[in-house]
C-alpha cells in the first residue's frame, strides 16, 4: 500500500512538473504588448504635441503612421515566431480573436468619426474603454495581475475622459497606454526572461 | 476502501509526460515533445504510436518547407482516460492521508 502511495505521488508530481514547464515555454513574452503599446503611445503623444503646438486638422495623422509601423513589426515578429512555433494553444487562439475584434471596433469607431457620425471627443473615451476591456480579459487569461489592474485603472481613466476636452483626452489616452500596455508589457517581458 | 485500477498505458513515465503536455495545448509537434520530455527520438516515436493505437491521440504528418512535420493532439478518449487516471491517483493519495 505504501509503495502504491509513493508511486501515485511520483506520477502526480510528474504531471504537475510537465504542465508547469510547458506553460513557461509557451507563455506570451510581452513582445506584442510592447510593440503596440509603444506605437500607440508615440501616436497619442505625437498627436498631443500637434494639438498643443501647431494645431492642424490632420492631428490624427500620427495614428495611421505609427500603427502601420507596429503592424509591420508585429508581422515580422509573427513570421519568426511561427517558424519557431512548435505548439498551438487555446490561449493563443483566444487572444488572437480578442485583439482582432478590438482592432475591428477601433476601425469602425474611426470610420464613424471620419464620416462625422461621432465627434473625436466622443470616440477617444470609447477607445480607452475598449483598451481597458481587452487588457483586463487578457490579464485574466494569462493570470497576470499587472494586466488586470491596468485594465481596471484604464476604465476609470475612460470615465474621466468623458468629462474632459479633446486635448486632455489625448493625454489621458497616452496615460492609459502606459498603465495598461507599457508597464505590464515590460513586466511580462522581464518575467519571461527571468523564468527561462 | 476501494481503489481504482491505474491505466497501464498511462502508467509509463514517458507516455504520461506526453499526455500531460498534450492535455494543456491544442496541438504540439514532435520536436516540442522531444525537447520537453528530454527523451530520445526513437523512444518518443514508439510511445506516440502506442498512444495513437489506443485512440488517446491523433497524429498528423505533413511537409513544411520540404521537411517532414509530425503533429500530435489529444482526442476526447485521451482526455477521458487522463482524467480517470488522475482520479485514480488521487484515490491512492487520499487513502494514505
Amino acid at each position: 500500500m505504501e509503495k502504491m502511495k509513493h508511486e501515485a505521488q511520483a506520477q502526480f508530481d510528474l504531471i504537475t512538473t510537465v504542465i508547469h514547464e510547458s506553460r513557461k515555454s509557451i507563455v506570451d513574452h510581452g513582445k506584442y504588448w510592447l510593440t503596440w503599446g509603444l506605437a500607440s503611445l508615440f501616436a497619442a503623444f505625437g498627436q498631443s504635441i500637434m494639438l498643443y503646438t501647431f494645431p492642424t486638422r490632420y492631428h490624427w495623422i500620427t495614428w495611421p503612421i505609427f500603427l502601420t509601423l507596429a503592424g509591420i513589426v508585429s508581422f515580422i515578429i509573427g513570421i519568426r515566431d511561427d517558424e519557431k512555433s512548435r505548439v498551438k494553444t487555446y490561449y493563443l487562439r483566444f487572444i488572437t480573436y480578442l485583439w482582432s475584434s478590438f482592432g475591428f471596433v477601433f476601425l469602425l469607431l474611426l470610420t464613424l468619426t471620419f464620416t462625422q457620425k461621432l465627434a473625436f471627443n466622443q470616440t477617444y473615451p470609447l477607445f480607452i474603454l475598449f483598451y481597458g476591456l481587452a487588457t483586463y480579459i487578457s490579464g485574466g487569461m494569462l493570470r497576470f495581475r499587472p494586466l488586470i489592474i491596468g485594465g481596471v485603472i484604464t476604465w476609470f481613466i475612460a470615465i474621466a475622459a468623458f468629462y474632459t476636452d479633446f486635448k486632455v483626452q489625448v493625454l489621458l489616452l497616452g496615460l492609459s497606454l502606459i498603465i495598461s500596455y507599457i508597464i505590464p508589457g515590460y513586466l511580462l517581458y522581464k518575467k519571461y526572461n527571468r523564468e527561462v | 476502501m476501494k481503489f481504482s485500477k491505474l491505466d497501464p498505458l498511462l502508467h509509463s513515465e514517458l507516455r504520461l509526460a506526453i499526455m500531460s503536455l498534450l492535455i494543456s495545448v491544442e496541438e504540439a509537434n514532435f520536436n516540442y515533445l522531444l525537447d520537453q520530455t528530454g527523451a530520445t527520438r526513437g523512444n518518443v516515436s514508439v510511445q506516440l504510436q502506442k498512444l495513437k493505437q489506443a485512440g488517446y491521440i491523433e497524429i498528423q504528418k505533413e511537409f513544411r518547407n520540404n521537411y517532414p512535420l509530425t503533429t500530435a493532439r489529444i482526442t476526447k478518449e485521451g482526455q477521458d482516460a487522463f482524467e480517470l487516471y488522475v482520479k485514480s491517483l488521487q484515490s491512492y493519495l487520499k487513502a494514505g492521508a
